[in-house]
């Protein structure tokens, strides 16, 4: 059944929106990110024009991550006060990144270096990610659901923790820095404000390797942030573009909050390595997929003004 | 008294060829003439129906969109000869949002080159009236305007197509019937439908018509609301979403998961 779509302005079967945001809600369920990297281009083949595209996502992970972050509250996987502590650092690091992306892109070729940073990052963080989570895997360390970490890390998240400001994060069970988890949302905030994503690819493995929280926790506390970050993003994009869809929003919606309740039970059924070897493995994938976005020669040489 | 006489026969000649040549005009229907967007719209069907002799001629029909757009693209370049970046913003004034051209055989076996350029049947003629800036040369500006005829034609806001036309009847009660899709793409808004009645490459008669898109019901009260109270749409937005979030979560609760 087709139906119209009033800020899109296009027509859409309303049985593709539902699958979209059923897959994509699987995957924020089982991982704690928002799906954007999968959803937009989604929307896009689906004949979405990519501003309206970005901003519906938005509105969507906002219901995707609610459901999420429910489902692993009740079963105690959210850490309120390293989220909020987390938010804080990130929606200042937001705030700075926009005014750095203005000042680089007023230096020229900004972009291209942002571009090629973050795939090197995100290979960086996919292959670190995917080595360690196999060893550990091999060495079926079971019994203790922990980030393994090499010596140079230890060290790093040593003095981390050695900052003033002890606080212990009672769910996560780990004793931090209040200033140490601030600084690092602010660098995930700046990052992903810079690079124009989400974060959730960043956050979690700075959460698990730099904070040293366990996977599960994680997933649950990472959706916390997504969904703060998505409501301000929708409203932003609301006031600003009139871009924001509720009806694919609705659709979108319909898909992804089931598919993020069964993406929570799967991963309570996962040990910590195995959801970290996945998420590796996907980021890895999206890794490769904006390698060949980049190289490949596009079937347009424009393309308009605005989305992600 | 000859040369009044002579006025008086062209007065009249002129006048007799004008009223046959809107024999044709006035006979010209298009149906619907407003086209209603609501919840289920998918596209509709565009007819064109006439009266009049139409055995062994040709038509074309151009419609386009009465507003005329302003369009900022970004140019996709390689850069530092490795990877494809978007670049510099690329600006495209006066070009019509909607531009479809269907005609009974292909263009050029029709009309003349001439005859397309001056009516604007083609895209390429369209192109004269457009302003593209900022470009280097006449080259890059022929390679974005082509670009940008791809880009429309993707999200079918650009047509050409030949469509099949049906002639029924004898002598000048003749019924002509052409059915045009309407694409579920093109927005709200007015649209100029001009039809050209064309016989031995030459164009008999030129027929305008408006059609009208407008968005009824629940359509047109989303996009009202998104518009002019884009706050209240966005908190509103958000709320729906997170109640349908923990709405589906106590659900599931309930599902013994």
């Amino acid at each position: 059944m087709y139906i119209y779509l009033p800020v899109a302005l296009t027509s859409i079967n309303m049985f593709l929106p539902f699958m979209a945001g059923f897959g994509v809600g699987i995957l924020s369920g089982l991982f704690g990110v928002g799906g954007g990297w999968l959803m937009t281009p989604l929307l896009m083949m689906m004949g979405i024009s990519p501003v309206v595209a970005a901003a519906t996502d938005a509105n969507q992970i906002v219901a995707a991550s609610a459901s999420g972050c429910y489902a692993h509250w009740r079963i105690g996987n959210v850490d309120f006060k390293l989220g909020i502590h987390l938010l804080i650092g990130s929606f200042t690091g937001g705030l700075i990144g926009v005014q750095l992306v203005k000042v680089l892109r007023a230096l020229g070729n900004a972009d291209v270096l942002i571009k090629i940073s973050y795939v090197i990052m995100l290979g960086i963080i996919g292959t670190l990610m995917f080595i360690e989570s196999l060893s550990a895997l091999k060495k079926k360390k079971i019994t203790k659901e922990e980030a393994p970490s090499t010596q140079k890390e230890k060290k790093f998240n040593q003095f981390l923790k050695n900052l003033p400001f002890q606080t212990y994060y009672s769910t996560a069970r780990v004793n931090q820095s209040m200033i140490s988890t601030i600084l690092l949302g602010l660098i995930v905030g700046l990052l992903a404000a810079i690079m124009g994503v989400g974060g959730g690819f960043l956050m979690v493995p700075v959460m698990v390797y730099l904070l040293e929280v366990p996977m599960h926790v994680v997933v649950g506390t990472s959706l916390f942030i997504v969904l703060f970050t998505c409501i301000e993003v929708t409203i932003l994009q609301s006031v600003m573009n009139h871009a924001v869809d509720i009806i694919l929003a609705i659709l979108l919606f319909l898909g992804s909050t089931i598919g993020a309740q069964i993406g929570a039970s799967i991963g309570a059924k996962l040990r910590g390595e195995q959801l970290r070897i996945i998420l590796a493995s996907i980021i890895l994938i999206v890794t490769i997929k904006m390698i060949l976005d980049l190289t490949l020669t596009p079937s347009i040489f424009i393309a308009p003004k605005g989305g992600h | 008294m000859r040369e009044k006489k002579f006025t008086v026969c062209l007065t009249i000649f002129v006048l007799l060829l004008f009223n046959i040549q809107k024999l044709w005009a006035d006979s010209f229907e298009v149906k619907p003439e407003k086209i209603v967007i609501n919840f289920t719209y998918h596209g509709a069907k565009l007819k064109i129906i006439g009266q009049g002799n139409c055995a062994g001629k040709d038509f074309i029909i151009n419609i386009l969109s009465t507003h005329k757009e302003k369009a900022t693209f970004k140019k996709i370049e390689k850069v530092a000869n490795l990877i494809w970046m978007k670049t510099g913003d690329l600006h495209f004034e006066n070009v019509p949002f909607f531009y479809h051209v269907y005609s009974t055989r292909p263009l050029e076996e029709i009309l003349t080159t001439k005859d397309l350029e001056d009516h604007n049947l083609t895209f390429d003629t369209l192109k004269k009236e457009v302003n593209l800036f900022p470009v280097k040369d006449e080259n890059q500006k022929n390679f974005l305007w082509q670009e940008f005829i791809k880009y429309k034609s993707k999200y079918h806001l650009y047509a050409y197509e030949v469509v099949p036309y049906n002639c029924k009847g004898e002598g000048q009660n003749q019924v002509l019937e052409i059915s045009i899709p309407w694409p579920y793409q093109a927005p709200p808004g007015k649209y100029q439908v001009k039809i050209y009645e064309i016989s031995g490459k030459k164009i008999e008669n030129i027929d305008e018509k408006i059609v009208e898109v407008e968005k009824v019901g629940i359509v047109k009260f989303l996009t009202d609301f998104a518009q002019n109270h884009a706050l209240i749409y966005g908190v509103f937005s958000v709320l729906i979403a997170l109640i349908s979030g923990f709405l589906v979560g106590l659900i599931f609760k309930k599902g013994g998961h």
